[in-house]
């Protein structure tokens, strides 16, 4: 069974197609990496994969779960947006008390958990006893990481994880990250920060228009097809969604 | 407010237009002190509106980084003031418009045009400078106290009591023993004095020119206060106003954990037996309330509008406790269902869609409805019984009442969420308000209080005064149609007069339903159409939520 499969996916909003025709077949326990421009789709197609968006046309499941069926989705995702979906009254335990309560975690070894992550990027029971309308962006980001990963999901998306993040916190997230899928967990990781995708990443995906362009390991796509030269994943990415056709290289040829 | 303003100032018009050549053959009369004291009053609760306004919900300033490194703090501040001022105009136009027209048709006073309007723009700009002086002063306050910070809002909703209470005093003289008259020393009523030179009210020519330099001097002074106060708080750090929350517990054990949410809405407990998701919704449900009871505001308003009415009728009728039993019944039900459930999906904020993908509808809504129940049951109940025990009603009607209350209250608590969620509120800027309180829509609001108190208050009707409530119904449905179809057939005759005659008949053959089957069949439709409708809109809401796709 793949973690995310999709058939066709497509969104459109009136006359905007945000995501056209998208096909993912994602194996179970990898990191996908998913990279585009802004307003490529990214954010649509991981609120299609979520259930939190209805697609226009095509299929998808993610963990054998429709994403048109929520109350058998809902199990196995984990989501955090671009926006820390915080409540700012609120301490960081009680926020993470109140996610863990709604998925019925036994309360006891959910309250372990939140302290081992919490400590693990480096926030103290004294922060995470303040309101979170106190912290920093960053604070808010590792809650909000913690939130997407307390019942151990069987595929997690991430939108922007390291965002706002100090070099120490971003390198635990990628270290957390490739702990998730060592224990089988499939992580779909959007990002702009393209070195985090290219040493976490097992496979990289480009959005551009909507349509995806490019897929494959951070290896061969930095590879140049035709000689084999290496690049970096920037060189690859700026040329697949540039806006000038001269320097636009053509998806088939990158696409491994 | 509009309706408010709309409705006194069309009622004037129609008075004027009646009464104009009585009013003219009345002759000259000296400006009475009750004119001036009104006055005073308006310009004391404007101070308010203005004053909470920039306390409360506009301390701070939009791009505030952007802007302090742009323009200077006067600029700003001038900005502020010309869109406050500009605010409470529109609020003014209509009536400074009727009351000009009004002024100049009546005493054919071309100076009406002129000082009225003035009059009209003084009080204005008198209101909001001042109110701007004390808001940024409070905010001030709340910057750098750490105590008040702490008790900000027990400290404001003392201070929206005592003004509420002062209103009242002076509102409803049947309760407080002074009446506007009473305000007339106010310098700022002087404002009247100068709004009826050219009329043939007798004002004094001394105040009116007086209180033309003194609201000069008031905007020139409170400008450079307000300038002053709003530089220091904007470039102040403000001091955190949230205590930590004491930890019990290290929680790297299991045999000792805290329980932070059940802790943080102590002293109030939710029933363990209720399952942990939706025992968390209600906590988180309660809690937001309890750390920014801001959203509360909406429930005032119609509260305050109907407690003033029920109070003062109450009072002049001499059976306030009579009239305030079955107003508890049919009011508070919807109190409880509106205040923790009005809109679900605004309040979640953020955090929807972690909520819609951690839990079924079902629970979510059922965690909605708890703290209603919980609360809102013990409210009602004991409200309305002590209420109706003091308004003298033998066991029967006190018990019926009761029973009344805990029905509405269980059909409001029950479709709060699904209007809720059908109409949600994302953004509070567009109410002008808080940019951190996201109240309810004004429609739901309106619609889920009209469909409560409605209902409600007619089955306490049919328990206490049950000829009343028949004679309401023959009113509605028969004698009111058939008294607007005659108005609009002016006698014409036609499909319109055996409209109304048919309506006329509707209505006296209601009036003949015996008393007893009437009681029966209107209270058993009632409880029937509340039950369906509970349900209904419990199934609404889910299904609501389970299709639900926030906004991205």
């Amino acid at each position: 069974m793949r973690a995310i499969e999709t058939n066709s996916l497509t969104k459109r909003y009136d006359t905007t197609t945000a995501v056209d025709a998208v096909d993912l077949s994602i194996s179970q326990g990898t990191v996908y990496g998913f990279l585009g421009p802004n307003g490529a789709g990214k954010t649509t197609t991981m609120r299609m994969l979520t259930g939190l968006t209805v697609p226009t046309s095509g299929s998808a499941s993610v963990a054998g779960a429709s994403i048109t069926d929520r109350d058998r989705l809902r199990p196995h995702i984990g989501y955090l947006p671009e926006e820390p979906p915080l409540y700012e009254q609120v301490t960081a335990y009680e926020q993470l008390e109140y996610v863990a309560g709604l998925r019925d975690l036994p309360h006891n070894e959910t309250q372990s958990r939140i302290d081992d992550l919490l400590t693990r990027l480096d926030l103290s029971p004294s922060d995470a006893s303040t309101r979170i309308a106190d912290y920093s962006k960053g604070m808010r980001q590792k809650v909000a990481y913690v939130q997407a990963i307390l019942h151990d999901p069987d595929v997690v998306f991430l939108d922007e994880p390291t965002s706002g993040l100090d070099p120490r916190a971003a390198r635990t997230i990628r270290e957390l990250i490739r702990e998730l899928t060592d224990s089988g967990t499939t992580v779909f990781l959007s990002t702009h920060i393209l070195p985090v995708v290219e040493e976490v990443a097992d496979t990289i995906g480009i959005l551009y228009g909507g349509e995806l362009v490019a897929e494959d390991s951070p290896e061969q796509l930095t590879k140049r097809a035709e000689t084999g030269e290496a690049r970096t994943l920037e060189e690859v990415f700026l040329e697949i969604t540039s806006t000038d056709p001269a320097e636009q290289h053509s998806p088939e040829a990158v696409d491994g | 407010m509009g309706a408010g303003l709309l409705f006194p100032s069309l009622a004037f018009a129609g008075f004027v237009y009646i009464f104009a050549d009585a009013i003219r053959d009345a002759g000259s009369f000296a400006l009475p002190p009750f004119a001036r004291g009104t006055v005073a009053v308006i310009w004391l609760f404007g101070v308010f509106v203005a004053t909470q306004r920039v306390a409360s919900a506009r301390p701070r300033i939009d791009a505030e980084p952007l802007i302090l490194t742009t323009v200077s703090a006067r600029t700003v501040v001038g900005g502020l003031f010309v869109a406050e001022t500009l605010r409470v105009l529109a609020y003014l136009g209509l009536p400074t418009l009727v009351l000009t027209v009004g002024s100049a048709y009546l005493f054919g006073s071309i100076a009406s045009i002129l000082v009225i309007p003035m009059a009209a723009i003084l009080l204005a700009v008198t209101a909001v400078v001042v109110g701007m002086v004390l808001g940024y002063a409070v905010a001030l306050l709340v910057a750098t106290s750490p105590f008040v910070a702490r008790h900000k809002t027990v400290l404001g909703g003392v201070a929206a009591i005592a003004a509420m209470a002062v209103y009242l005093l002076v509102t409803l003289p049947q309760v407080g023993g002074i009446d506007q008259a009473a305000l007339a020393w106010v310098p700022i009523g002087w404002l009247a004095d100068l709004a009826v030179i050219g009329t043939s009210v007798q004002g004094s020519l001394i105040r009116a020119t007086s209180i033309v330099f003194g609201s000069v001097a008031i905007v020139v002074l409170g400008g450079v206060l307000v300038e002053r106060e709003a530089t220091r708080l904007w470039f102040t750090d403000p001091v955190s106003g949230h205590e930590e929350t004491t930890l019990e517990s290290t929680g790297s054990g299991t045999e000792e954990t805290t329980d932070w949410l059940a802790d943080s809405i102590r002293p109030l407990v939710l029933p363990s037996k209720i399952p942990r998701p939706m025992r968390r919704v209600a906590q988180w449900s309660v809690l937001k309330t309890r750390r920014d009871p801001r959203r509360l505001n909406f429930l005032l308003l119609p509260v305050v509008m109907l407690g003033s009415v029920f109070i003062s009728s109450g009072i002049q009728s001499g059976s306030l406790w009579s009239l305030l039993g079955p107003a508890c019944a049919a009011v508070l039900p919807w109190v409880a269902g509106a205040t923790f459930a009005m809109n679900p999906f605004g309040d979640e904020g953020a955090v929807l869609p972690v909520t819609l993908l951690s839990l079924p509808g079902s629970t979510y809504v059922r965690g909605l409805m708890i703290p209603g129940i919980v609360f809102g049951l013990t409210l009602v109940t004991l409200t309305t019984g002590i209420t109706m025990f003091a308004g003298s009603y033998g066991p029967v009607t006190v018990y019926g009442i009761v029973g009344v209350g805990l029905l509405s209250t269980l059909v409001a608590v029950a479709t709060a969420p699904a209007v809720g969620m059908w109409f949600p509120r994302f953004s509070a800027i567009s109410i002008g308000q808080s940019r951190e309180v996201i109240p309810p829509r004004l429609f739901t609001t309106g619609i889920h209080f009209i469909s409560t108190t409605v209902p409600a208050g007619f089955l306490a009707l049919l328990v206490i005064n049950p000829e009343l409530a028949r004679a309401v119904v023959a009113g509605v449905v028969g004698y009111l149609p058939a008294i607007l179809l005659q108005l609009i057939a002016s006698g014409d005759g036609g499909l319109l007069i055996s409209g109304a005659m048919w309506f006329g008949d509707l209505g006296t053959r209601v009036q003949g339903i015996d008393i007893d089957l009437f009681r029966r069949t209107a209270g058993g439709l009632l409880l029937l159409g509340g039950i369906l409708v509970a349900v209904l809109s419990y199934q609404l809401a889910v299904r609501r939520f389970e299709r639900y796709s926030p906004p991205m």
